[in-house]
């Protein structure tokens, strides 16, 4: 449902995306790897609209998305959780949650949509009044998934939701990641760690350097394989 | 005593405008990084729609002579209006220019805008008339208090509060605060950009409605720079507050008020038209003590 | 035979912009004065006067990149200082009541010009004290604060100012010539400064804040500076424009004048002499021409006039215009090009070459140095990035701060470099405790750090990037040229010295970032990723540079790195973070075989289960 050819971006002088193609099918859980400045971040956002790009093109069900505004792609349904978090400090815990129900057509489902959120996520039951600001990382981290599923999308974009969590945090995490896919939304995660993607992910992406250096399902896909791929071929034996 | 009641008096209705002049210009600053030199001029545009086009002398009232809540809602729709396209044909061009150039062409559209208005009316002050009955004093308790600045206190709670309950209680105000805050975050959420854009300049063109029916009852004539004073006196008060903060904005105008009436009681007769000098100068000792100025705003604050 | 020719070939070239900008005024002036026409040469007159405003406001706003409102001010306080030198004692008796050193005498012009200048810049000065302080747009609006504050205080100082009325009887003297030496004398005073150690070290601060602090550029005072000078060009202009017109009055000190003289200066291109000068001269012309039309023309269909207000109307509209769709101004930031073709690309100083003994002394760390990190704790807002991580590392090693995305590393960094103050911790260096200093004091103490993302000062040239740097650890503009050049030829550079930094290519923009940082003759420079984004063959050029800088500079280096290939390459020692604490530390090889340390950067199945 979601295509991306040969997509370049560059920040000035810096090329950050250098021909990367994937493809998101509906009901996947899409992992994309590698090391800092492979542009996976960069690729998220140009998705979601919030970088332009200089070449390729960005097809969500058969039609461009590239070049729109991103109020336009979030409403369009694709959804995305940038790295670090994003909590609207001075706003309260239900107005972050709320924020992005605005630009949603069946209003009659907001409200039973916001009893199951806190079903998931318990802890914000209590603190709906508190300002986003006050919450934990760790909290923060799981206020931004509920506030990017409270848009309802089809495809939900998470850079690096495990970042800076402690290791029930992110179990928590990914299990709500599966459940959401059990609901038939389809997720692109961008992640660090290899193995925590190929366990959770159907088909994972290598990006190094801009480029894809490897995908595959993530059941035919080694660890030794992804390992060399991420850190550039027989760059730490070569040494 | 009672003198001392009348200069608060005057204290806090002074405050009152220069408040609510600094919360239309930072209400804009907060989401675009825009200091807004022609809220001043927007000021006084409302104040000239109120007579009859012409350069002659003396002013014929237009919207001036409606009843009263016509008149305040026909002012507000033109300066909104006029709010509206500001920022359509000068600012949304530049919307991800440097902040240093939206303060420039700001500066420049209050010329442009000053001087549309010269050639039209004319350069000569001109006396308008709007609710002479509010300039006649009331006497409470022993205390003659113009009913003006009652009304003029009385107006800034009310737009005080409802400004917070609308950034608190509907949906796009929230988006407002959202915006002011993390405007991509909130554009990744939905959020229309240009909608929040523009419904900030409205509720600015509201507040310099307010504003300006308050002036221009309160000095009874026009000119084409009225707005100036004004809009200084809200610049310095939007820096002694702190940028990008709305509560510091409301502060800072109070603030620059209240110093105002205080000096001018202090002062002694010979010196008071110096009065603005040790205004200014106190705005210079609270930067050079504060340079973020009294709320500080993390946000405006450059990032690594 | 050639020598004594090029010498003044040279001097011609490097003096170019005020040289020719200089020339086309004389022509305008000589050409006016020939055909005597009366008018023509009061408008040029104005226009010359103009100059010279724009010029001061230039050398400010230009350099500095911060916007002025309140440049009126020292107009008006040059203009009503030299009244009080100037005018007749008789004409001064009637409004003025002046203490008896001005009131009895009437001092000649030349120096009375010059001391109401300086009197408009000590004023400059006093104000600019506090105000250079704030940030770039509340020191605008602060300038605001002045010219209002100055404006109330002349209006109502009515024994020296006669008040809001206007004050005549000023001599006049000043015609098209005396206004045409003076814009000569702003222009070059502007272009020595500009070129000045001050004010290339504030054109760095004018393209990154961060990384000119971090340079150990003081940014107040250096606005400063360029605020006083200023401030003496617009006092220059206030005295001219008194003495051409012969009357003064503070209301002509306001918002018009303040509003024409920026719109020169943007309309023109604020980034360039030949902008600033090209402003006036096209909103002089349509000034006139609107004046003109204002006042009336005949024509075949009768008479045609515009309404009043149509000229500030034109102007502004054309003042927005430009902002729009040309930012840079008619100049787009250029100077008049130097028209006699280029020789051959050699610098036009003799540098002495400096051998590597000599670059390894212009560092201060001796073989004992060192920069250590004692339990250094960080967190934002109860969020813990790094808890109790401790380095130490010695003169002249290559010690690599190596972990995944997020562990920590650049919070680190900043700790170091002072941009972040540790929640708990201390920081030495060489045995002081350096914990809490600002980044331009560590900066001169030498610790020196290249940025992620290069932030290089992109309008300036490769050069003079380094010699911003260079300067900022109190060099003067020739020792701090050697020192580039140097530099620039160490890392085999030389040929790109004088392209702008921004028209280069990524890689090399990386590699003017390390020379920036080794500019400031540091003790120890931390590297931020410095191979992010660079190809094979370019980290390969890079680790034979890296390794290099010991010796070569005798200074330890800090490498902060993801490309496990660089690290391993040239690091002595490996230290290791993630999640904010350390994990391992150790040789290259020791790194590798631990296995702690793949799990970091890959993650682990055991960690789920484990957790």
């Amino acid at each position: 449902m979601l295509e991306i050819k040969d997509l370049h971006v560059r920040y000035g002088n810096i090329p950050a995306v250098r021909g990367v193609s994937l493809e998101v099918n509906k009901g996947e859980i899409i992992c994309v790897v590698g090391p800092n400045g492979a542009g996976k971040s960069t690729t998220l956002l140009t998705i979601a609209g919030a970088q332009s790009s200089t070449q390729g093109s960005i097809l969500l069900a058969g039609e461009s998305i590239a070049g729109q505004s991103p109020e336009n792609i979030a409403r369009k349904g694709i959804s995305l959780v940038p790295e670090g978090r994003h909590v609207f400090t001075q706003l309260t815990v239900e107005e972050n949650i709320r924020l992005g129900t605005g630009m949603r057509k069946d209003r009659d489902q907001i409200e039973s949509d916001f009893h199951n959120m806190l079903n998931h996520f318990p802890f914000l039951e209590k603190r709906l009044k508190t300002p986003g600001g006050k919450l934990s990382g760790g909290e923060q981290q799981q206020l931004v998934i509920a506030r990017a599923l409270m848009t309802r999308p089809e495809i939900i974009m998470l850079d690096e939701p495990s970042l800076g969590l402690g290791p029930i945090v992110v179990d928590t995490v990914y299990s709500i990641l599966h459940t959401l896919r059990d609901q038939g939304i389809t997720l692109l995660v961008v992640e660090q760690s290899t193995h925590r993607a190929l366990e959770n992910a159907d088909r994972v992406y290598v990006l190094r350097r801009g480029q894809i250096e490897l995908q595959g399902k993530s059941s035919e896909l080694s660890d030794e394989e992804v390992e060399r791929a991420y850190f550039g071929f027989g760059d730490i034996n070569e040494t | 005593m009672t003198v001392l009641i009348q200069h608060a008096i005057d204290a806090l209705a002074l405050g009152s405008l220069f408040a609510l002049t600094t919360l239309g210009i930072g209400l804009i600053f907060g989401i675009m990084r825009l200091i807004n030199f022609a809220h001043g001029d927007f000021i006084m545009i409302g104040g000239y729609a109120l007579i009859v086009p012409s350069s002659s002398a003396v002013a014929v009232l237009f919207i001036g002579a409606w009843p009263a809540p016509l008149l305040v809602a026909a002012i507000c729709l033109i300066i909104i209006l006029f709010a509206l396209a500001a920022e359509r044909l000068a600012f949304r061009p530049l919307r991800n220019a440097d902040p240093s150039v939206l303060l420039i062409t700001s500066f420049a559209l209050s010329f442009f805008l000053e001087h549309l208005v010269l050639m039209i009316y004319g350069g000569r002050l001109k006396g308008v008339n709007l609710w002479p009955n509010l300039i006649e004093p009331l006497v409470m308790w022993g205390v003659r208090i113009p009913r003006l600045q009652i009304i003029t206190i009385g107006v800034t709670i009310v737009l005080l509060v409802v400004l917070v309950l609308f950034l608190h209680r509907t949906s796009i105000g929230i988006h407002m605060r959202a915006a002011s805050e993390d405007f991509r975050m909130a554009r990744l959420l939905g959020v229309r950009a240009n909608r929040v854009i523009a419904v900030a300049f409205a509720i600015s063109g509201v507040l310099a409605a307010a504003v300006s029916l308050l002036y221009t009852t309160q000095q009874g004539a026009l000119s084409f720079q009225m707005g100036v004073p004004l809009v200084l006196f809200a610049f310095v008060a939007t820096v002694v507050g702190g940028m990008g903060s709305l509560v510091g904005a409301a502060l800072g105008g109070f603030v620059v008020g209240i110093a105002s009436v205080f000096f001018q009681v202090i002062l002694p007769v010979g010196l008071r038209p110096q009065r603005d000098v040790l205004v200014y100068g106190l705005i210079l000792l609270i930067l050079l003590l504060r340079p973020s100025g009294l709320v500080r705003v993390k946000s405006v604050e450059e990032k690594v | 035979m050639k020598e004594p020719i090029r010498r003044p070939v040279a001097l011609a070239r490097q003096y170019w912009t005020p040289v020719s900008l200089s020339i086309l005024l004389f022509i305008i002036v000589v050409v006016v004065w020939a055909t005597g026409d009366g008018v023509l040469a009061r408008t040029v007159t104005d226009g010359l006067i103009r100059a010279v405003l724009v010029i001061g406001l230039y050398i400010f706003i230009g350099n500095s990149g911060v916007l002025a409102f309140g440049h009126a001010t020292f107009m008006m306080v040059g203009a009503y200082a030299v009244a009080w030198l100037t005018m007749n004692p008789f004409k001064k008796s009637f409004a003025l009541q002046l203490p008896e050193i001005f009131a009895n005498n009437q001092f000649p012009m030349l120096p009375s010009a010059v001391a109401a200048a300086s009197f408009a810049a000590l004023i400059a000065l006093l104000v600019g004290i506090p105000i250079m302080r704030l940030s770039g747009l509340a020191a605008a609006i602060a300038t605001l604060a002045v010219l209002g504050m100055f404006r109330t205080f002349y209006t109502n100082w009515s024994e020296w100012t006669m008040g809001a009325a206007t004050m005549p009887g000023i001599p006049l003297y000043v015609d098209m010539w005396v206004a045409l030496a003076w814009t000569v004398v702003a222009l070059f005073a502007a272009f020595l400064y500009q070129q000045s150690r001050y004010g290339l070290a504030l054109r760095a601060t004018r393209e990154d804040e961060f990384a000119a602090r971090s340079a150990g550029i003081n940014i107040p005072r250096q606005r400063l500076i360029a605020f006083v000078l200023s401030a003496f060009f617009m006092g220059v202009g206030g005295v001219l424009e008194a003495h051409f017109l012969g009357t003064i009055a503070v209301k002509n000190y306001w918002l018009t004048i303040t509003f024409t003289l920026l719109a020169m200066l943007i309309v023109g291109g604020q980034r360039s002499l030949s902008g600033a000068l090209a402003g006036v001269v096209v909103i002089t012309t349509l000034i006139e021409i609107l004046n003109q039309l204002e006042g009336g023309i005949d024509t075949a269909i009768g008479v045609l006039s515009v309404p009043i207000g149509a000229q500030e109307l034109t102007i502004a509209g054309i003042m927005i215009l430009i902002l729009v769709f040309r930012p840079a101004g008619i100049s787009g930031g250029h100077e008049i090009p130097w028209p006699f073709g280029t020789p051959k690309k050699s610098s036009p100083t003799k540098i002495p070459v400096a051998t590597r003994a000599e670059r390894a002394s212009y560092t201060g760390g001796g073989i004992d140095d060192t920069l250590e990190a004692f339990d250094i704790s960080v967190d934002f807002e109860g969020l813990v990035a790094i808890a109790n991580v401790s380095i130490s590392m010695k003169n002249k090693e290559i010690f690599g701060l190596i972990g995944p995305n997020g562990a920590g590393k650049t919070t680190l960094i900043n700790v170091l470099t002072g941009f972040q103050r540790p929640s708990g911790g201390r920081v030495m260096l060489g045995g002081d405790d350096v914990t809490n200093l600002a980044p331009g004091k560590l900066g001169r103490r030498g610790l020196a750090r290249t940025f992620q993302s290069v932030r290089l000062f992109r309008d300036l040239s490769v050069a003079e990037n380094l010699e911003a740097a260079a300067i900022g650890t109190g060099l003067d503009r020739y020792e701090a040229s050697t020192r580039a050049t140097n530099i620039l030829k160490w890392m085999d550079f030389e040929h790109k010295a004088t392209d702008k930094a921004d028209t280069l290519p990524y890689g090399e923009e990386r590699r003017v970032g390390i020379g920036r940082a080794l500019a400031t003759t540091p003790r120890f420079v931390l590297l931020d990723e410095p191979a992010a984004g660079l190809s094979d063959a370019e980290c390969d050029e890079l680790m034979g540079l890296i390794s290099q800088i010991p010796n070569e500079f005798g200074c330890g280096v800090l490498l902060i790195e993801h490309n496990m290939r660089v690290i391993m390459g040239v690091c002595q020692r490996i230290h290791v973070i993630d999640s904010g604490k350390t994990i391992a530390e150790g040789s290259p090889s020791e790194i590798q075989a631990n296995p702690e340390v793949i799990r970091a950067y890959l993650g682990s199945k055991s960690e789920q289960t484990s957790a």
